[in-house]
């Protein structure tokens, strides 16, 4: 980074932002897009634009607007003819995470049966179950009907509730 | 899965921990600033310098193409012109790519990342008007032999790409646009996208001028998302422009005179040379062999770290393929993106193997 001296006022919010926020984004755009790598690709492009237009933006809903951009951004990952730039997140102390096999194989269980669901469905059961949204406000985020969203979290629901990554997860918890 | 609470049990999964790269976010948002602030210098010195033409002080180099490239492209765009008409209503057209990256893969234990290399092939249907299916077949990603020595040092951590992927979203639900990699937001699915194809200016002002607009803008919710591999500065918008008329001319529905007019664009596009090499392209014809032995014409254009080169076939007129060349080593100690990537590095390849009409969904002959 370089020394810049004391830091501009943007800077130090952003940063608090990304801190406080940056986990749970990641998570979001895991979800959306099915490939960690490819997902902190997709975030902190979207952070790095967001930073742009920082003082442009509700500190309101700063939150908001980040994932509205992750999950709008309307990009296939793996398809995309592309690479892009990426700083790489520093690993966090590993020793905290004792059973690194056991978080990848829930990872890979949830995102086998994301799998199933179309991206638009996909985006649907993440804003709704993951961040709790309701369907007026998805069908905001996403810029749909209110009906459309509806039809997508029932199409993905009936999916996944015969997804058999999913029926181990019901037998193992119930 | 019984119950909406089970579903949200599973989704909130533990992720490995990572530290937010704040300050590596900010560092390059402060670069992309500065390349915005030299792009809107240069646009200021050209509207300053436009009554100093009409007065007859040209600058000595005006914009546009090198000559010798301008003259291939305009011949190119001459050939195109009266190419074939493109795919219609009725018929599978199938098209095959072959894709290679470069790029930082971080194990899906986390710790350091290291530089891999991995190759896809992609093929997708299109049955007009609305109907399309892509598989992709990917490689297992490789490290490079730069970074070989601390990937086996490290333990050999297992190393995840991109997966072997086949998606037939029929005609609905189709998120993914044609061409959304190179123009963000284009249109919603592929009856739209040809529409949109059909109704694009066709002569090189007014085409290179709805490029620039739709590259350019910044709105939330379209092209958020940029493909530059390195820093901002090696991807202006020439360059994007460039890669932009390449996935159009990629695109088997564009119509002849759009694709004589991406050509054209290309012909007056600032600093776009003859050949991928040369410091000067008065020096060659650039005629070369593109990455599938095909004998091809190359043009390129540079900006920062990055080489942009488009290959050609210069009697047909027909796209072979784009690479993504570094001419130099990063040296920025606070990028960490190409450690071990020295210049001459391809760190993005395209190349355009098959493109023909099929009988159904699925055939490749």
């Amino acid at each position: 980074m370089g020394s810049r001296g004391a830091a501009a006022p943007a800077e130090v919010e952003f940063t608090e932002f990304v801190s406080v926020h940056y986990d749970r984004l990641l998570h979001i755009a895991d979800l959306i897009v099915g490939d960690r790598g490819r997902a902190e690709d997709l975030l902190q492009t979207v952070l790095v634009r967001t930073f742009l237009r920082w003082s442009a933006i509700d500190a309101a809903h700063r939150f908001g607007y980040v994932r509205a951009a992750l999950v709008r951004g309307r990009i296939d990952w793996w398809r995309r003819l592309s690479s892009r730039e990426r700083p790489v997140p520093v690993a966090a102390d590993v020793h905290a995470v004792p059973d690194h096999a056991g978080l990848v194989a829930d990872r890979d269980m949830v995102q086998r049966a994301l799998s199933r669901l179309t991206r638009r469905e996909r985006a649907v059961v993440v804003l709704r179950y993951y961040e709790d949204l309701s369907e007026a406000a998805i069908a905001r985020e996403l810029g749909l009907a209110r009906g459309t969203v509806k039809s997508a979290c029932a199409r993905a629901l009936g999916k996944l509730r015969v997804a058999p990554e999913f029926a181990f997860v019901g037998e193992e918890r119930s | 899965m019984r119950t909406v609470d089970e579903l949200r049990t599973a989704l909130d999964y533990r992720d490995a921990p990572v530290t937010p790269p704040a300050g590596a976010l900010i560092a390059r948002a402060h670069r992309r600033r500065v390349v915005r602030r030299r792009t809107l210098l240069a646009a200021g010195t050209a509207a300053v310098a436009a009554p100093a033409v009409a007065f007859g002080l040209a600058p000595v180099r005006g914009g546009g193409a090198r000559p010798a490239a301008a003259q291939v492209l305009d011949r190119a765009a001459g050939v195109a012109a009266g190419g074939p008409e493109p795919a219609r209503g009725g018929t599978v057209w199938f098209t095959e790519t072959g894709y290679e990256e470069l790029r930082l893969t971080t194990p899906e234990t986390g710790g350091r990342a290291f530089l891999t290399a991995q190759r896809f092939t992609t093929r997708v249907w299109l049955a007009l008007p609305d109907r399309q299916r892509y598989d992709q077949e990917a490689a297992p990603p490789a490290v490079a032999e730069s970074d070989l020595a601390a990937w086996v040092a490290a333990g050999r951590p297992p190393l995840t790409g991109p997966a072997t992927v086949t998606d037939d979203p029929g005609t609905k639900d189709t998120w993914q646009l044609l061409l959304d990699d190179e123009l963000g937001g284009t249109s919603a699915d592929l009856r739209r996208e040809a529409e949109l194809l059909g109704r694009l200016p066709t002569g090189p002002a007014g085409l290179a001028a709805w490029l620039r607009r739709r590259l350019t803008d910044d709105s939330a919710g379209r092209s958020l998302v940029q493909w530059c591999p390195i820093d901002a500065g090696s991807c202006g918008v020439d360059a994007k422009l460039f890669h932009a008329a390449a996935a159009l001319l990629a695109a088997p529905l564009a119509e002849p005179a759009l694709r004589s007019g991406l050509f054209r664009v290309l012909a007056r596009l600032p600093g776009v040379r003859l050949g991928g090499t040369t410091t000067d392209g008065t020096t060659t014809d650039g005629t070369t062999t593109d990455g599938a032995g095909r004998r091809a014409t190359v043009v390129s254009v540079t900006m920062g770290q990055l080489r942009h080169e488009l290959f050609f076939d210069p009697d047909r007129a027909t796209l072979l393929g784009t690479r993504q060349v570094l001419v130099t080593t990063p040296a920025d100690p606070d990028d960490p993106q190409w450690t071990g990537a020295v210049a001459g590095t391809a760190v993005r390849s395209v190349l355009y193997l098959r493109s023909r009409t099929v009988s159904a969904i699925g055939a490749t002959a």
